[in-house]
């Protein structure tokens, strides 16, 4: 049994079914309980063998919010919304491919947003309970109820008012969750947001150059440390560990390590910012074509074809442009030396600030203390 | 607005504040605005942490295995609060004037955070912070008693 988790891998999955298979008078059953809007059960590979358990999460802002226009048809909807997204696009000012990249990720991946961080941190069954009009039954629920813990949105929070104090942020919603249903783990409906997610996320993250600016502002600090662990690991004691710690940290350049490129490499920073975009663009088409399809569904035949072909069009006189602003040359290769054959070692010379920290000898004793706990009381 | 954190917030990064002097009107303080030179940068953080954040200046706990590269400079100091407590204050004491380049992250024990201070010329700035509780040589320092943190900042010239 497992509350909002995350999935585990196929082939651990794959073990237990063919357990079941061989042995189905013993045959294990999972029981899986969820929030709808959880993003947590949306990782991993596959869920074992079961049955899911779903609360679908309401929440009740405590301000009162501002009055909301009546939602458009669905077609209507979807052509403001291209308008919009149309302007963020043309407009260079507002980072033209980037607001845009944006849209999507706000129109399209509704498990992404704010609500699905709070859905994974509800407390499903004191909440449920809670807002039970009759009260618990059995001593079981009422000590539930009494001591179960709260969705943290109904708490008071004690945030930094910026100016080095603090002030008490108001609960912001009242929360309650209701129990809506059982599904086989073989046919789960909820999970509607993964293909989203798998496909979109990372486009978007390319077409932001999300990935390379977290890779670039991490990567000398995390070269630095990387070679000190290593050296922990290896040396046989701690005043040599120190001697080999200065000799790493007096080298113009470190070579990256190997998990660090590993991680380069899946995040496609092997291949150029403009390749990388381009192909992320294509995918978040797609996207766009399967919302027209969806908004246009029931509508006569004409729509969908006319609308494929006004994005067509429109996407085809912005694309060149927007692509000839990502740089050609792959986020690697600035660290190989210009003109450096493709093997060549990938190096990076890190700051004085970085190496005064991994030089600090309070840092270092505490880097050897991980490798060698018993080194010290 | 406090003397050390208008000092501060106009020497880190702004343009308007390259004059030689300017008077603020409200309270009629006259700031001595310098150039964005990291001795007035290291001047100004000193001051800030101390008064804004009640930072205790003390001689650094630890050594260097290597000198410190030349231009760099490291002022350490002690905390009666906590590291996790510290985290968003210094963010927020650098947020308009400075980037974030590296967020928080924590390591061996050790907060770090990396920003850039934005010129000209630019500055590289490292904060860190730990619980001496984390270490038996900072537990047994006698200069660390009753301290929450142990804090230190490194200025350097490269901003990448």
């Amino acid at each position: 049994m497992v509350f909002q988790a995350a999935n585990i891998s196929q082939q651990d999955v794959a073990r237990v079914e063919a357990y079941n298979k061989a042995h189905p008078e013993r045959a294990v059953r999972s029981r899986s309980y969820r929030v709808d809007g959880d993003v947590v059960p949306t990782s991993g590979e596959a869920t074992l063998p079961g049955q899911i358990y779903y609360f679908d999460r309401a929440g009740q802002a405590t301000v009162q919010p501002k009055p909301v226009t009546p939602a458009p048809p669905a077609s209507e909807h979807f052509w403001q919304r291209w308008e919009r997204q149309g302007q963020g696009w043309v407009d260079d000012k507002k980072n033209g491919a980037l607001a845009w990249a944006g849209g999507q990720l706000t129109a399209n991946m509704p498990y992404l947003n704010a609500a699905a961080s709070k859905g994974h941190v509800v407390p499903m069954l004191a909440t449920s309970i809670r807002g039970e009009r009759q009260g618990p039954t059995d001593p079981q629920r009422q000590a539930l109820l009494n001591f179960g813990q709260r969705d943290e949105n109904e708490l008071a929070h004690r945030i930094s008012d910026g100016k080095g104090g603090f002030m008490t942020q108001p609960a912001q919603e009242h929360v309650r969750t209701v129990f809506s249903g059982s599904y086989s783990t073989a046919r789960d409906p909820r999970l509607r947001g993964e293909p989203v997610r798998k496909t979109a996320v990372p486009s978007a993250m390319d077409l932001t150059q999300g990935y390379v600016g977290v890779f670039q502002d991490n990567i000398a600090y995390d070269t630095g440390l990387g070679h000190l662990f290593a050296l922990a690991s290896k040396a046989k004691d701690y005043k040599t560990f120190e001697q080999q710690v200065a000799q790493v940290l007096v080298k113009p350049s470190l070579e990256l390590l190997p998990e660090d490129l590993a991680l380069a490499r899946q995040l496609h920073l092997d291949k150029s910012p403009r390749a990388n975009a381009t192909a992320a663009l294509k995918n978040l088409i797609d996207f766009q074509r399967t919302d027209i399809d969806k908004a246009t569904s029931g509508l006569s035949d004409r729509w969908p074809v006319h609308a494929r072909t006004t994005t067509d069009r429109f996407l085809k006189s912005k694309y060149d442009d927007q692509m000839a602003k990502y740089s050609t040359a792959p986020v690697l290769n600035t660290y190989q030396p210009k003109g450096a054959p493709a093997d060549a070692p990938f190096r990076i010379t890190l700051p004085g600030r970085i190496r005064a920290q991994l030089a600090d000898t309070t840092f270092v004793r505490q880097i050897w203390s991980l490798y060698h706990p018993g080194a010290q009381k | 607005m406090s003397r050390p954190l208008l000092v501060l917030m106009c020497t880190l990064l702004s343009t308007s504040c390259t004059e030689k002097s300017r008077t603020t009107g409200s309270e009629g303080v006259t700031v001595d605005v310098k150039l964005n030179t990291k001795p007035d940068l290291v001047q100004d953080l000193d001051q800030l942490l101390t008064t804004e954040l009640k930072w205790k200046p003390i001689s650094c706990p630890g050594t260097q295995l290597i000198p410190l590269a030349p231009g760099t400079v490291k002022h350490c100091f002690v905390s009666g609060e906590e590291p996790e407590a510290l985290l968003t204050r210094i963010s927020d004491l650098l947020a308009k004037r400075s980037q974030k380049k590296m967020p928080w992250r924590q390591d061996a024990g050790f907060w770090v955070s990396d920003y850039v201070v934005q010129g000209p010329p630019s500055h590289g700035l490292l904060f860190s912070l730990v619980a001496p509780g984390v270490s038996a040589a900072m537990r047994e320092d006698p200069l660390l008693k009753d301290a929450g943190t142990v804090a230190w900042f490194i200025v350097d010239n490269d901003p990448g």
